[in-house]
């Protein structure tokens, strides 16, 4: 899976997320979000039809 | 047992000493101080040591209980808060230099519950900063021994509550359980963890992690004990949105009730999963023993736990980035490198992996769900490894280096997002003398069954005695 450059990473940052990262914490990020991203893909495996999410304040029934 | 020295008892040993008045809560809080005096600058367990309102507060219970106004079990037992429990006119640093200075203005809701069981507050404990990292090194305020191995981590993010406890500073403390907090320190150090069901006790007045994964729980040296403390501060708030309204059972009692004939689901994938040597050993071993007390130990098989970490993970930073994002443009050069690094991954998260994060945890909710219905409780070793090296951030695992932060939460972070209670008890010593923790997973507010089984296991094969006292 191609990996978000530190660059393109800070693109987002100042375009979207405006934090103001430093390039040298970008640059410690970007491996981090390409190993999630792998993760994440993995997800799309599950059928959740039908499946409604959790709220923040997850009370689920007994 | 425990040596004769005050300070070494359990909550449940020292209790009807104090209220026959055998015991002077006096007496009981200044030994407990002077260990902290001769040991919390090696130890830092404590952050900041609350010496003088201890005292006055120990003074009050013993009034208190000689005027024949005893309140319970916790009247005159000292205990530690983990430091992100807001305390009134105490300060609550959550480990982190932007919050060195706050001093809040109201008690967290179980620090007020903790005072009207009579309970003496000696200090705020160290911790993870701002409990983001399972480690429990801390660059701001130094990092908690590990009693069982100088050099080792303590593991977090409630460190210092661990510390606390393991070094006889007190019998009990609070921790918080975002991904394991409460129960990875506790495998480490050889102590008890009691993750309880989420929603059972307010988080109201606790700085948050991730607001839905947050769980507030006891630290102890035996089950009865965390039985005892989490008595105090289980029940409905009305201030916290996640609290549950319903009756609250008498733990400490029901410690007494039979466990032969109970069905203990034994997780495959995780034994099945690659793990230090002595672990899986320790852990059938632990089964074994199981079954010598009447329990039937089956392994159940649950592969949708795979997906557990990636959930866990997309929650956490997304929830986590949320509230710290005004400091993160504000005072970024004030967070440890770590925890900056950890947060900032948070800003990538997209909010459809956030929602698909929370379609799966249902589904991981309704398998656990379907697994207790066929056995009363899961079990499976606490963590896959022994307390590492703290210099060691990557350590050799299932055959390659690996970030020893998933590793640690690798068994205990299904439970955060599913929500089911967890309690970590010492399971034996590893080959090289390290403490195991061994975690049982309980129904929805099945604390009762939980602990019963575990003051069963503890009082038929005692645990592992602590290091001995310096």
């Amino acid at each position: 899976m191609r990996q978000l450059s530190a660059k393109t990473l800070r693109r987002i940052d100042e375009e979207l997320a405006r934090i103001g990262f430093e390039v040298r914490e970008l640059e410690q990020i970007a491996p981090q979000v390409g190993f999630w991203t792998e993760e994440i893909a993995a997800l799309d495996e599950l059928d959740l039809w039908e499946i409604e999410p959790a709220l923040v304040y997850f009370l689920e029934e007994e | 047992m425990d040596g004769g020295r005050l300070e070494n008892g359990s909550i449940a040993s020292l209790a009807p000493r104090i209220y026959r008045k055998e015991v002077s809560p006096v007496d009981l809080v200044r030994a407990c101080l002077e260990r902290i005096e001769e040991q919390n600058q090696m130890v830092r367990a404590f952050i900041t040591v609350c010496a003088d309102q201890a005292l006055e507060a120990a003074r009050f219970a013993e009034a208190e209980i000689l005027a024949g106004r005893y309140c319970g079990p916790l009247h005159g037992i000292p205990i530690s808060l983990k430091d992100l429990v807001a305390t009134q006119g105490i300060r609550t640093t959550a480990g982190s230099k932007i919050l060195a200075d706050w001093i809040p203005q109201a008690d967290a809701c179980i620090v007020k519950k903790f005072k009207e069981a009579g309970a003496i507050i000696l200090g705020k404990a160290n911790l993870h900063e701002f409990a983001y990292g399972p480690t429990g090194v801390n660059p701001h305020y130094g990092t908690s021994q590990n009693p069982w191995g100088p050099g080792r981590i303590p593991g977090g993010s409630s460190s210092g509550s661990g510390a606390s406890v393991a070094h006889s500073f007190c019998p009990g403390s609070i921790g918080t359980d975002s991904g394991g907090s409460i129960r990875i320190p506790a495998s480490l150090m050889g102590i008890v963890g009691l993750k309880p069901t989420y929603g059972l006790v307010s988080l109201k007045g606790i700085v948050p992690l991730a607001w839905s994964l947050d769980h507030a729980g006891p630290v102890t040296r035996t089950v009865a004990d965390a039985a005892l403390m989490l008595q105090a501060i289980a029940g409905y708030d009305p201030q916290d949105p996640a609290s549950h309204n319903r009756p609250i059972p008498h733990y400490f009692q029901a410690l007494q009730g039979d466990v032969k004939g109970m069905r203990i689901g034994l997780l495959e994938e995780y034994l099945d999963s690659p793990m230090e040597e002595g672990i899986k050993q320790a852990t059938m071993a632990f089964a074994g023993r199981l079954k010598g007390i009447g329990v039937k130990v089956e392994e159940v098989s649950l592969p949708q736990l795979r997906y557990a970490s990636v959930v866990s993970f997309l929650i956490m930073a997304s929830e986590s980035m949320a509230y710290h994002r005004r400091f993160m443009k504000t005072r970024a050069a004030d967070y440890g490198e770590e925890i900056r690094i950890r947060l900032g991954l948070g800003q990538f998260v997209l909010a459809t992996q956030y929602i698909q994060a929370q379609r799966v945890r249902r589904l991981l909710y309704r398998h656990i769900q379907d697994a207790l219905g066929r056995f009363d409780l899961l079990l499976s070793p606490t963590l896959p490894i022994t307390a590492p090296r703290i210099e060691d951030r990557e350590i050799l695992f299932g055959g390659k280096s690996t970030d020893v932060r998933p590793v640690l939460t690798r068994f205990t972070r299904a439970f955060n997002v599913t929500g089911h209670p967890a309690l970590s008890l010492p399971g034996g010593l590893s080959p090289s003398g390290l403490p195991i923790g061994m975690q049982l997973i309980g129904r929805p507010f099945g604390e009762e069954t939980l602990l019963r089984l575990g003051h069963a296991y503890e009082q038929a094969f005692p645990f592992p005695p602590l290091p001995p006292l310096a």
